[in-house]
């Protein structure tokens, strides 16, 4: 077996042990990177010299005796909308193409700190705003299992890196789904922690009251181990929770007898492809069979979910990208006078979706609108959490679809906000309530991976992670990697 | 028609903090340009806001002495507008949920004693600085910021329309800033714009109680400006009014060289600043406690000592007034009337000689020791100096700091006096001026005075003039 | 439901500060018109006056102590800045602007 074919867990064992060096380790990643990404573009960014510094560092550091993290010298690829010091970081705009951060993200400073290598920047869709990653100023990203399909997004750089073995672990930005939906369509497990449970400090907002950074990895022993390394509470984010970080990895195997499940009536069924109900529906079996208690639920606010969403994420993205003007930082188009000059580098910064985001949330927010569009939104998203804090009274999770079809064919719903957002169904309504939520790969639809979604209360990652350590233990088919017979057959770019 | 001029006040305070509002970058005026500066308060993307304490306290204490309702909780908001001193596109403030409500500040009008009530006190963070490269923003073809200043703490102070003059305004804003100035909250350096001001201006015919149509006043930096400029933009609504004509909502800005306020823009369409709660600050919550904590520490405020100075010192209202204006002054007064208990003496000499020599000699009063003062006093009350000789020494003393005992002894201050001793100085004078004497005893009274004066001359000053005088009159009878 | 014509989204551009050109302006009311008829049931399902949820924190602002850290080099302040003149940004002309 190489090493980019292990887990992060597998290789930290190996690690521990010093069979392989931190380098070796690093250099297999790259290796492969350079193999791979032609075919599928996940990477924007490839930070080798960086990462290779960093792994011999970890290499030093073991050898002279030291105590290191379990994850030390075990790499990373980061979604590139987070702050790496010294590293271009574009956000997939052209806005950012040459921005190099004089700072560094809480989760990148932890990262460092802990000595993981960063391996380089993925794909997403421009500013995160969007599900497929096909927004990229850039590039478009494709899926392993299907090149014709999109890899999901806003994270889906992140999710193919994983899936393809160029990198065992990711580092995406969830805000209505941009980790689980990817996750789902690439066959990974990827969490959505509580809001504030992840530093957002250095993460380009989509949204700030809605957005969380999350680990993306093969399963669920090595998505503890980066939500482990990564959670805790910082100073520079003010929405950050201060409540101890439990140690995820210790939890998994503990039983899921006992545990009580809630089916969410709205998140699954009419409307929903039909394999992926049946994964919905026998991965609830399995767990049953096992002692848990199964019940259905209604979340009744669920309707307004999706308009909720999009105005406050529209508001809140029309508000945070208006310091793209050209004067500190960024693209910057010289003019006549400063209105030229604001207007005409923000209109050659972002392509057509962000723009019409920054125009639906200037509307949305502009005194007229406010009342009609911005505060329902507001008060929707009280009446959603209420939902979920009254199902969380009888239910320790809850289950439902991460997305209604599986990966979809690139430019199937490119433009067509109706088509994308009905993907969003089962992504937003938790996301407002700000709670975590996994995506556990489960099943198979037409040969594509499929996912199941589990939403816990406030900072209980640690049952999601055991039921999706769970599900492992009882899935159906062998490999959840993608056959890359692209790769025997060429064509790469 | 008779119109009534009505006037509300907007003013903008940069808060005493070390370190900005969500930063921690200094807040140093004067340093070298953009070097005050960090990726959060230069609006790099993916940074974040966190609260500073300290500005928090300095703000509520500022409510809590102008009486203001301090809220329990209160919001941020994003003010969204471009311009190239905001490097957010938003500024941080609060709008529907400010930190105080209401209060006021009772002030001494010509006419008497009155409440300016106040809507309200919220916090927000400071823009950048342009400098323009020309005679005016307008003019110029480029500008050049600096973001030192971007993200300092400010409050703003918002008024109800509760003044009717631009010198009920001026008074106010007097009042104000020496409040601030007690409590600490901002150094109030109007040169330095710690300290702004805007103003709401509409003119009603007299006893309507309908408001008419306002203008906003702008570019006003001095006190001084603020008077002329409503008092002139007044006289110019005025015009129109008179004339039949009516007044157009506009933002005017004051010309102080043209003494005259200009309109500069319609305020028609009025801006949208598209606010809303800004989600990287959950909202701010100040328990009763601590308001309460913070209450604690307010010190003495300038309406209570000016009743305590005139209670424990007998001074008049107009000089309780005075001397409490400057704070650092009426800290002397009291800490030299510890020991020395002739108030009304100590304070003419501080607020009249004191203050005098400090502002000739160039000296700060904070290199002045109270005992030094009192000492002088004592040896002018004891006769031992006379008041010619104590001016001269208060001089020696600010420029040297010395003791005003040693000063005496060494340079041989000590008053002349007795019959003994001035006896042959007034002989002496007589005996070289008879004409002076033919004069006086004519009644030319003024040669008495030049025969004193020769007299003084002798003594260098250290005789007593009423002595010598009655000395002069005893010999020539 | 009102559709946003060619006017208000060109209005909203500027507001924006966002040059768009006429194809794209054309594209954009479009997309936008998809948009709001989506955001549609905020505005006809009668939803009670229960607090707005704008923050996704539900605790407290934190308050840090008024401590001064050091601030950026400038080299790093310009480090991304086309804009420099000597130690400043460097801006054209601010004409009456638009608030």
């Amino acid at each position: 077996m190489e090493l980019f074919e292990m887990t992060a867990a597998g290789l930290s064992r190996l690690l521990q042990t010093e069979e392989i060096s931190a380098v070796e380790v690093v250099e297999s990643f790259l290796g492969r990177i350079e193999k791979v990404d032609p075919y599928v573009k996940a990477f924007i960014t490839v930070s080798a010299e960086q990462a290779l510094q960093t792994a011999a560092a970890v290499d030093r550091q073991r050898a002279g005796g030291e105590k290191l993290h379990p994850l030390a010298g075990v790499p990373v690829a980061v979604k590139d909308n987070i702050c790496t010091k010294g590293v271009r970081t574009t956000c997939a705009s052209r806005a950012l193409e040459n921005f190099i951060p004089p700072y560094e993200a809480t989760v990148i400073a932890a990262l460092h700190r802990l000595g993981l290598p960063v391996l380089g920047k993925t794909n997403l869709d421009e500013f995160a705003a969007g599900a497929s990653t096909e927004t990229s100023a850039f590039f478009i990203t494709r899926n392993p299992w299907d090149r014709e399909r999109v890899p999901g997004g806003s994270s889906g750089g992140s999710a193919v890196a994983v899936s393809t073995g160029m990198a065992p672990l990711a580092l995406g930005s969830d805000t209505g789904g941009s980790i689980r939906q990817p996750a789902a369509f690439c066959g990974l497990t990827g969490l959505r922690p509580t809001y504030g449970r992840v530093s957002r400090y250095g993460m380009v907002p989509l949204a700030s009251s809605l957005d969380q950074v999350g680990p993306l990895a093969m399963d669920a022993t090595d998505c503890a181990l980066l939500q482990g390394a990564i959670a805790g509470y910082d100073l520079l984010d003010s929405t950050s929770l201060p409540d101890e970080v439990p140690d995820y990895g210790a939890q998994l195997e503990k039983p899921v007898s006992g545990l009580r499940l809630g089916i969410i009536a709205e998140q699954q069924g009419e409307g929903f492809d039909p394999e992926i109900n049946s994964a919905v529906t026998r991965a609830v079996r399995v767990l049953k069979e096992n002692g848990v208690i199964v019940d259905e639920i209604s979340l009744p606010h669920q309707r307004y979910a999706l308009s909720a969403y999009r105005s406050l994420v529209s508001a809140e993205f029309s508000s945070s990208l208006g310091r793209f003007d050209g004067v500190r930082y960024g693209l910057s188009q010289p003019g006549e006078n400063i209105n030229r000059m604001f207007s005409q580098s923000r209109g050659l910064s972002f392509g057509p979706a962000v723009k019409g985001r920054i125009l639906l949330g200037t509307y949305i927010l502009s005194a007229a609108q406010y009342e009609k569009y911005y505060l329902p939104a507001g008060r929707a998203r009280t009446l959603i959490a209420r939902d979920y804090s009254e199902a969380f009274q009888r239910f320790d999770l809850l289950v439902g679809a991460v997305t209604a079809t599986p990966a979809f064919k690139i430019g199937a719903k490119r433009g067509d906000p109706h088509q994308m957002a009905l993907a969003d169904l089962c992504l937003v309504g938790n996301a407002l309530a700000g709670v975590p939520s996994i995506s556990v790969p489960f099943g198979a639809a037409g040969g594509l991976p499929v996912g199941v979604q589990f939403t816990a209360p406030p900072l209980r990652e640690d049952i999601l992670l055991r039921v999706a350590y769970f599900l492992e233990q009882h899935r159906e088919s062998g490999t959840i990697r993608p056959r890359l017979s692209f790769l025997e057959e060429g064509g790469g770019e | 028609m008779v119109y009534e001029a009505v006037i509300g006040l907007e003013i903008h305070v940069e808060l005493l903090t070390r370190s900005k509002m969500f930063c921690g970058c200094s807040t140093a005026f004067g340093d070298k340009p953009n070097t005050n500066t960090c990726p959060v308060c230069l609006g790099f993307p993916g940074t974040l806001p966190v609260l500073n304490r300290q500005a928090v306290a300095l703000a509520v204490k500022a409510a809590l002495a102008l009486q203001g309702k301090v809220q329990e909780k209160s919001i941020f908001a994003r003010k969204n507008y471009f311009y190239p001193d905001l490097p957010k596109a938003y500024q941080i403030s609060q709008h529907d949920r400010p930190l105080s409500r209401g209060g006021f500040l009772e002030i001494n009008f010509p006419e008497g004693r009155r409440r300016v009530h106040l809507e309200r006190i919220h916090l927000e963070e400071e823009a950048g600085k342009l400098i323009h490269a020309g005679d005016s923003i307008l003019e110029a073809d480029y500008s050049f910021v600096d973001y030192n200043r971007a993200g300092i703490p400010l409050m703003e102070i918002v008024t109800l329309p509760d003044l009717h003059s631009g010198e009920e305004a001026r008074l106010f804003l007097e009042e104000l800033r020496l409040l601030l100035l007690y409590v600490g909250v901002s150094d109030c350096k109007m040169e330095e714009g710690s300290l702004r001001c805007d103003a709401n201006i509409s003119l009603r015919p007299a006893g309507s109680s309908e408001l008419g149509v306002k203008t906003e006043v702008k570019n006003m930096n001095s006190f001084r400006a603020v008077e002329q400029a409503l008092e002139s933009e007044a006289r110019r609504q005025e015009e129109i009014l008179s004339a039949g004509g009516r007044v157009i909502p506009a933002t005017c800005h004051w010309e102080g060289e043209e003494r005259r306020t200009v309109p500069v823009r319609e305020k028609g369409a009025s801006a949208d600043y598209r606010y809303f709660t800004e989600p990287d600050l959950p909202p701010l919550m100040l328990e009763a406690s601590l308001v309460e904590q913070l209450r604690a520490t307010l010190p003495e405020l300038p309406a209570q000592r000016r009743e305590r100075l005139q209670e424990e010192y007998g001074l008049e209202a107009s000089e309780a007034l005075m001397i409490s204006s400057t704070p650092p002054l009426a800290n002397f007064f009291e800490e030299a009337a510890k020991h020395y208990r002739d108030y009304r003496h100590l304070f003419h000499w501080i607020q009249g000689d004191l203050v005098y020599q400090l502002r000739e000699t160039g000296t700060s009063l904070e290199t002045v020791s109270p005992e030094l003062l009192i000492e002088l006093l004592e040896l002018l009350d004891k006769g031992e100096i006379n008041r010619p000789v104590a001016k001269e020494l208060l001089t020696a003393v600010l420029k040297k700091g010395a003791s005003p005992k040693k000063l005496v002894a060494s340079k041989n201050l000590g008053r002349i006096s007795g019959r003994e001793t001035l006896e042959p100085l007034v002989a002496q004078v007589l005996d070289e001026n008879p004409e002076a004497i033919e004069s006086f005893l004519q009644g030319r009274k003024k040669a008495l005075a030049f025969l004193v004066g020769k007299v003084m001359a002798l003594t260098r000053g250290r005789a007593d003039p009423q002595e010598v005088s009655q000395l002069l009159r005893d010999k020539i009878k | 439901m009102n559709k946003l014509t060619d006017d208000q989204v060109g209005q909203l551009a500027r507001q924006a500060s966002l040059e768009v050109d006429a194809e794209e302006c054309r594209q954009l009311v479009e997309r936008l018109n998809r948009e709001l008829e989506m955001l549609q049931p905020l505005t006809e399902l009668d939803l009670p006056a229960v607090e707005p949820t704008f923050c996704g924190a539900a605790h407290p602002a934190p308050r840090r102590e008024d401590e001064v850290v050091p601030s950026l080099s400038l080299e790093q302040v310009f480090q991304n800045a086309s804009t420099r003149d000597r130690d400043y940004f460097k801006v054209p002309q601010i004409t009456s602007w638009e608030e």
